[in-house]
């Protein structure tokens, strides 16, 4: 794997991939770990951190162990991030391989609802839908997707207009092929690499929307996330600025880690191109 | 007298790019009879490609007629014209540009078997190892990626595709231009046996007067959009009327010094 090695060899890369890598076992490895709810009562009330054994981040105001709430919290993070990049692009990627490949009115049409969508700042959408629809973790996921798939589908409707001009494309048309086993199986397959760059920005935003709207109290209440930790600890910030800093870093951290490993794919990508 | 095969009459297409208007087909006609090749020739921007890609359905005309098989052509839409296809096929110009970048060797050939349900598909492989074979390539070669296969062999891949559904008409567009000389030879040298074996007719496009006097019966010589002159490959070369027919032979040395070497 030559773009592996390229991947590697750039200090983005190797600095992201080491922090997502380690965010990434902690949330697969959570229940491992830390078996059990992780909303339960372990102890006393508001243990500060590094002074118990049992407890070594500490407790909560309701006596829940700190550090397992940051490991389970991890998964949520990362699954939000992951499923809603993954619908975003799914979506995207399919309305602009439509738009492009169609033209005339329906790319249009098309071309219309992406730019009112894209009028609406993402969150606000993503607030609006989680209040009206009621806050549970798929609902959150679309929420999210819905207020990101415009940049993919602009992106690959561009790739799109310049591929469907292509020859194998004319060649497909004259073998017979059915236009939308052109457009879905010739074109889009070719369409998505500029479009897949856009992955990491896409996860880290959607991870930290999540961790907004559950700062918000309009995440999923029966799950542990990051935003919501914190916004817990804001009502005792002064007594226990542990209980939001703990949470922050670790929010910090995956975005980052998420980031810089997207930056060093796309430079890996491009030096194998430029070789 | 057989019914023509492929008949073009008064075919006109203009192309409006940034104001202006490029006329690049103007009142074209010509007959094909089955089994027949007609060579296209003409400079470059004469039109070759447009007229090719039109008869093909690849380009919608402005004007005029096309009869295939005796059928109105121009008036299929939809199902009818993809089924149409499989007797209509096409060869491009560049090997290279005209299989995705993903498409393996089987792949390529598989498709219009697929498509057009010519065998069924557990008999595929089969047939897409005879293809290969009967184009003079190993069926060894089916499993690799079409971009990593030499030039020569990804164009005979492209006609083992084009002769998957037996088509009654290859239009071939400077099919063999971008090929080395020795291995254009082979090509024509095969497309001429098919042509035996199946009586496929072929429509013809080059610029290469050499090239069309080994596979042509009749040569239509086009100029911005028209065609100027029609004949034999041996008249034409040997008596060139038109002013483009007269550059093109001009611009062929090798067959003025020796007009009967095989190139
Ligand atoms: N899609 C298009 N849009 C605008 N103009 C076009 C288009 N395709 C072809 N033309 C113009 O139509 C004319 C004929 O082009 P065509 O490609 O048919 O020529 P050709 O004989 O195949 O030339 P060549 O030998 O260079 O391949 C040229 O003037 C060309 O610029
Ligand atoms: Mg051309």
């Amino acid at each position: 794997m030559p773009v592996l090695r390229r991947f590697l060899g750039t200090a983005e890369g190797i600095a992201g991939g080491a922090i997502l890598l380690a965010i990434a076992i902690t949330a697969v490895l959570a229940s491992v770990l830390f078996p059990g709810d992780p909303l339960a009562i372990v102890a006393e009330p508001m243990l500060q951190p590094f002074q118990h054994q049992d407890a070594i981040l500490g407790t909560d105001r309701l006596g829940r162990d700190v550090l397992a709430e940051l490991v389970h919290g991890a998964r949520t993070s990362l699954l939000v991030g992951l499923a809603a990049a993954f619908a975003a692009i799914a979506v995207g990627a399919t309305v602009g391989t439509i738009a492009g490949f169609a033209g005339g009115l329906v790319d249009e049409a098309l071309m219309r609802v992406t730019e009112a969508f894209q009028t609406v700042p993402g969150f606000l959408l993503a607030l609006a839908l989680v209040s009206v629809v009621g806050p549970s973790l798929p609902v959150v996921v679309t929420a999210i997707a819905a207020s990101a798939w415009t940049q993919p589908a602009r992106i690959a409707r561009a790739e799109v207009l310049s591929i469907r001009e292509r020859d194998y494309v004319a060649s497909a048309r004259a073998i017979g092929m059915h236009p939308a086993e052109i457009a879905f199986r010739e074109v889009l397959p070719n369409a998505l690499p500029p479009v897949l760059t856009l992955a990491s920005v896409i996860v880290a935003n959607a991870i930290l929307i999540e961790a907004a709207l559950s700062f918000l109290g309009l995440g999923d209440p029966n799950i542990v996330t990051w935003g919501g930790m914190i916004a817990e600890g804001r009502v005792v910030l002064r007594g226990a600025p542990y209980l939001s800093i703990f949470p922050g870093l670790a929010l910090v951290a995956t975005v980052l880690g998420v980031y810089l490993t997207g930056e060093g794919v796309v430079e890996a990508l491009a030096s194998g191109r430029s070789r | 007298m057989t019914q023509p095969l492929l008949e073009v009459r008064g075919l006109g297409k203009r192309f409006r790019r940034a104001g202006s208007t490029v006329t690049a087909l103007d009142g074209i006609n010509l007959q094909l009879y089955p089994g027949e090749t007609l060579a296209l020739v003409g400079g470059s921007g004469s039109g070759k490609s447009t007229l090719a890609r039109t008869i093909l359905r690849l380009i919608e005309p402005d004007a005029g007629e096309i009869r295939f098989e005796g059928e109105d052509l121009l008036a299929k839409r939809g199902r009818d014209l993809r089924a149409m296809r499989s007797r209509l096929q096409m060869v491009f110009q560049d090997p290279h540009a005209a299989f995705n970048p993903r498409a393996t060797v089987a792949r390529a050939i598989e498709d219009p078997l697929r498509i057009h349900d010519v065998v069924p598909a557990r008999d595929r492989p089969r047939r897409i190892a005879e293809l290969l074979e009967r184009v003079g390539l190993s069926s060894e070669l089916a499993t690799r990626n079409v971009h990593d296969i030499s030039g020569g062999q990804r164009q005979r891949v492209a006609i083992a595709r084009a002769i998957a559904t037996h088509p009654r008409l290859i239009v071939l567009d400077e099919a063999v231009s971008a090929l080395d000389v020795s291995v254009r030879a082979k090509v024509l040298d095969l497309l001429v046996t098919l042509q035996e074996q199946e009586g496929i007719a072929y429509l013809f496009v080059s610029h290469d007067l050499g090239v069309v006097k080994k596979i042509a019966d009749r040569v239509a010589v086009l100029d911005h959009g028209r065609i100027v002159e029609s004949a034999t490959a041996d008249d034409l070369i040997r008596n060139p009327q038109s002013d483009a027919a007269k550059a093109l032979v001009a611009a062929t040395p090798r067959l003025k010094y020796s007009p009967e070497r095989e190139v």
